[in-house]
């Protein structure tokens, strides 16, 4: 009886040492990448989606948290203006299922981000409106891993600003910029497509 | 200055030697870059538009490489809604080998940003100077390369680029080609 008990107490902190040694396998991984994300329901493009390039960089803090650190710029327009939006920030991911790289590997993502928008009419130039803001995102994703380094990422997420929003009043085919300083949220979904590199291990797991 | 010329001799034995594995299929360390003509169609018009294009590209894996370009446009286009008056495009994306001995078909998807300067033909945009904007532009491209040398390459393949046209709705969509030579060094020992 005292054996059986011994051998699975030894089977289960074998189990939980073995877990351990596979948990910190990918622990300080730097990743690079590039990326294109379409931005749907923009409230002043009339939910015209917008197209985006950018880059991103990530940093594993261990082997089911990830962080992410981007910088996105994103063009959209309707028929009366134009608007950019200037994207840098960042997100924790977190693996709640496989700990490996291969294959898919889905995640949960949440993070915050700064924000620089501009409007343009589009038949006259001079006329613009810009904003400084700030948003949070949350989101689903998941890698496919073509190789042990190099993956593949399809995420969806939803960005909701915070602070200073811009409204759009189309009178007689003029545009009019309203600047509103509040709390109301305005967001948009976010589909990003990347791929990343594995340049290597910034530290090793203990 | 004897020791720089012995340093230089090494390196350039040493990279020959490493270059003679690429006519054997082997990929990983290749360092590559290209020049071309590029023609190309936009999709939604008839108008046409031709580039002067470069690459420089490195393969990490066997299978996997990493791809800069940039391309600059050589003629002015116009219609009846704009005239574009210069483009230049700037983009980075990830190919995906099919390697086989001296073959490599390749598929790749990419990513970038893309300068335009348009100005408005349509009656209305009369008086509006040619404006500049600064736009995301992604793609696909899809072509193969054949390594006849263990320096020189020939090179076929044809790129979907998606941008939007900043200056008034619709697409800027094109289409373009490019054939000819390429340089590589292999930069890692098999």
């Amino acid at each position: 009886m005292k054996l059986s008990v011994l051998i699975l107490f030894m089977t289960v902190v074998l189990q939980s040492m073995s877990q351990e040694l596979v948990e910190k396998k990918h622990t300080g991984e730097l990743n690079v990448g590039v990326r294109s994300t379409t931005s749907f329901f923009d409230n002043t493009n009339d939910g015209h989606p917008g197209m985006g390039t950018g880059g991103n960089f990530r940093i594993r803090l261990a082997d089911r948290v990830n962080t992410d650190w981007f910088a996105d710029y994103i063009f959209s327009m309707n028929k009366y203006l134009k608007r950019a939006d200037y994207h840098i920030g960042w997100s924790v991911m977190f693996y709640p299922f496989n700990v490996q790289n291969k294959g898919f590997r889905p995640y949960v993502l949440a993070g915050h981000c700064f924000d620089y928008t501009v409007l343009t009419q589009l038949s006259n130039n001079t006329n613009t409106a810009n904003r400084w803001s700030s948003a949070i995102q949350g989101g689903l994703g998941t890698h496919y891993y073509f190789t042990e380094r190099l993956d593949f990422v399809f995420q969806a997420q939803y960005m909701m600003h915070l602070g200073t929003h811009l409204e759009t009043v189309v009178t007689n085919s003029n545009v009019h910029f309203l600047k509103e300083k509040g709390t109301l949220a305005e967001g948009h979904l976010l589909l990003t497509v990347g791929i990343n590199y594995n340049l290597g291990k910034l530290w090793k797991g203990k | 200055m004897e020791r720089k010329i012995i340093c230089f001799l090494i390196l350039f034995v040493s990279l020959s030697i490493y270059s003679q594995e690429v006519l054997k299929g082997e990929r990983n360390g290749l360092l590559k870059a290209t020049a071309s003509f590029y023609p190309s169609k936009y999709i939604n018009s008839n108008l046409k538009q031709d580039y002067l294009g470069g690459n420089a590209e490195y393969f990490f894996h066997d299978k996997f490489s990493f791809r800069g370009d940039v391309f600059q446009s050589l003629n002015d286009v116009q219609n009846t809604s704009f005239s574009m008056l210069g483009a230049t495009k700037l983009t980075f994306g990830f190919n995906k080998h099919f390697s086989k001995g001296k073959w490599s078909p390749f598929v790749g998807i990419y990513t970038g940003v893309s300068r335009l300067i348009e100005k408005s033909t349509l009656p209305s945009f009369a008086e509006m100077l040619p404006q500049v904007e600064l736009l995301p532009v992604s793609g696909l491209m899809v072509g193969t390369q054949f390594y006849f040398y263990k320096y020189f390459h020939f090179y076929i393949e044809t790129r979907y680029t998606h941008q939007m046209n900043p200056f008034r709705e619709g697409k800027l969509d094109d289409i373009s080609f490019t054939a000819g030579l390429g340089f590589q060094l292999s930069t890692r020992k098999h």
